[in-house]
């Protein structure tokens, strides 16, 4: 009997493969006509969107406020950075994403009374609610419609030393281990005792209540946690691009997350990147292309449509089933090769 | 010798519709209790109070001479009553093995910790109580089975094996061989005369030689209400349960 974590068949060699990936990436991506920084976009989104597949894909729950908590956490993190109060970019950053947790826990106990679409409808409202505050009543600390400009390039203190990340390369690195580690965090969670809760309330939330789990608890931990990787990545967000923009709270956010995380495959922690990553990509090369211009928008809405319908699981859900399969069909041949002279020594005497 | 479960005067009503009307019911520890009645009589009804999953319109539970009313289903698990449902409620995508470590986690872990840190098999006594469970059911063979893909009299034990891996004090058994092919049926109330050994059961049956076979006693319901109580011997004479539910094919 085995008792791994619940769905899960790989080990190490996935972070392995994601390690490798992240190295990999910034040199790869030029091929296609990619370049640092759009990589490094893609992998701040690839973070948000963890936090959002460990509520949807993981537990179920589907929020339109996520982009509540990127806002803030960039809010926060890019107000003391460019206020100077913190000259420690980490140190910015904690700050940022506890105070996004901070949100997320209030804001998911008020949203967690209710569930399926009023659950959804409570989050879009406070995701609006954040954003009116940001523009109007805070404008003093977040510049309003304007945002937050003069964000100093990364330092990090190490007692030793002090890094100072200058060069767009560099700046990917930063992004990509802190991707790392929110990765990494992030599958521990899954195969954790507490993952397999959350899934068993993904699929049947009112058993998994009966045979004795606290699930509105569970629900507002991971809700929480959400909050927390979307609030790194948006402090993430303002230190990448030197300015936090106030269009992080926007609704339009919040819905990218979501499309990002069922496009790449929900469920997978990876998938968001991927969506991210498709996303970013195609739109990058859309509006260049000559003649498509405005129409990007329509043509990447068609393109998701058709991934959508071919894909029920998203591009990574697509994938792995695809590899299952081959995997599958390859241990039935093999048991079948075992079988055959079985039989045929059987029938000789 | 005090009572495991105390039921006083429950009732719960559904607007108009009185499901479960004034019913009071005392279950001894150690015994098998079956709870009979035509369909429509408020036997599930009757459970989802006891289980917490129902709120009883007035009335009050007891258990373990304490009182159990307003309790919430997670918190009456916690106390120690565990159902395995008329209609299966598993976890199709988890395998076997997987469905029976969720309620062993709750009983293991509690109804809530923060370990995102720690590993499934970091878990003292999950794979112990997974595997005791597995065998009482008898689906170790199936262990690795997507729950979904079993066949429907192993999803029925499963059901089962979901409540008894709580390690309940008193075991609710809504309708548990409904469905079941004759052997299968058969290889179920073997189970159930196993489980008696360690866990006190109030069962709902309809085959009523299962119920005299199985049943320390017996509480029949009708519209409601109950109507009749006591051990097989009584209840197989009772006039007013052989015409009411019975219906003198005894
Ligand atoms: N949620 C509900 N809302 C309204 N009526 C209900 C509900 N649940 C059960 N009932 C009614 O209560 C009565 C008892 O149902 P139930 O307890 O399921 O009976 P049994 O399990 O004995 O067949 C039935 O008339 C049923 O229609
Ligand atoms: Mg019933």
């Amino acid at each position: 009997m085995m008792l791994r974590a619940i769905g899960d068949r790989s080990t190490w060699r996935v972070e392995l493969a994601i390690a490798v990936f992240l190295i990999a990436f910034p040199w790869v991506f030029p091929v296609i006509g990619g370049y640092a920084n759009l990589a490094t976009r893609i992998l701040i989104l690839g973070l948000f969107g963890i936090g959002m597949d460990l509520i949807f894909g993981y537990t179920g729950m589907l929020s339109f406020g996520q982009a509540a908590f990127y806002g803030t956490g960039g809010f926060v993190t890019a107000y003391l950075l460019s206020t100077g109060m913190l000259h420690n970019t980490l140190g910015a950053l904690a700050a940022g994403t506890i105070a996004a947790a901070c949100c997320g826990m209030i804001i998911g106990y008020l949203c967690l009374r209710q569930s399926g679409v009023y659950f959804a409808m409570l989050t879009l409202a406070f995701g609006e609610v954040f954003y009116f505050l940001e523009n109007s009543p805070l404008a003093k600390w977040t510049g309003g419609e304007n945002g937050l400009p003069g964000l100093p390039k990364p330092i990090i203190p190490l007692g030793f030393t002090t890094l100072h990340v200058q060069s767009n390369l560099a700046l990917y690195y930063f992004v990509a281990i802190l991707f790392f580690v929110g990765y990494w965090v992030a599958r521990r969670i899954v195969r954790s005792p507490m993952g397999a809760v959350l899934r068993a309330i993904l699929e049947n939330p009112a058993r998994a209540a009966a045979v004795g789990h606290n699930v509105p608890k569970y629900k507002l931990a991971v809700f929480t946690i959400a909050a927390a990787y979307a609030g790194i990545a948006g402090g993430l967000l303002g230190i990448f691009q030197g300015y936090m923009p106030p269009d992080a709270f926007s609704i339009d956010q919040s819905g990218e997350i979501i499309i990002m995380t069922i496009i790449g495959g929900a469920g997978t922690l990876i998938g968001p990147l991927v969506g991210a990553g498709l996303w970013s990509y195609l739109r990058e090369a859309l509006q260049n292309l000559h003649g498509v211009g405005a129409f990007w928008k329509l043509i990447l809405g068609l393109l998701f449509i058709v991934l959508v319908t071919l894909f029920r699981r998203g591009i990574t859900g697509g994938i792995t089933d695809s590899i299952g399969l081959f995997r599958l069909r390859r241990r039935t041949a093999a048991a079948h090769a075992e079988e055959a002279p079985a039989v045929s020594g059987e029938a000789q005497p | 010798m005090a009572a495991l479960l105390e039921a006083r005067e429950i009732v719960k009503r559904y607007g108009g519709l009185t499901a479960v009307n004034e019913l009071t019911l005392t279950v001894e520890p150690g015994t098998v209790n079956a709870l009979i009645g035509p369909n429509g009589a408020g036997k599930s009804t009757l459970f989802k109070m006891l289980s917490g999953e129902v709120r009883p319109t007035s009335g009050e539970i007891f258990f373990k001479g304490a009182r159990l009313t307003g309790l919430n289903a997670t918190e009456v698990c916690r106390r120690g009553i565990s159902k395995s449902y008329q209609t299966t409620q598993i976890f199709p995508n988890f395998t076997v093995v997987e469905n029976i470590a969720i309620p062993a986690l709750a009983n293991l872990r509690g109804s809530f910790r923060l370990d995102p840190f720690r590993r499934m098999r970091g878990v003292r006594g999950l794979a112990d109580l997974v595997g005791s469970v597995l065998h009482s059911m008898g689906l170790e063979e199936r262990a690795e089975t997507r729950a979904g893909d079993l066949a429907y009299g192993e999803k029925r034990r499963l059901e089962i094996g979901l409540a008894l891996a709580t390690r309940p004090d008193l075991l609710l058994l809504d309708e548990p061989t409904a469905g079941m092919s004759p052997e299968e049926s058969k290889s179920t109330v073997d189970l159930i005369k196993e489980l008696r050994k360690s866990v006190t059961i109030v069962v709902v049956e309809h085959d009523m030689d299962v119920v005299f076979e199985l049943a320390d006693r017996i509480t029949v319901m009708h519209e409601g209400r109950k109507i009749a109580e006591g051990p097989p011997s009584e209840i197989r004479v009772h006039p007013a349960v052989r015409e009411a539910y019975l219906g003198g094919t005894l």
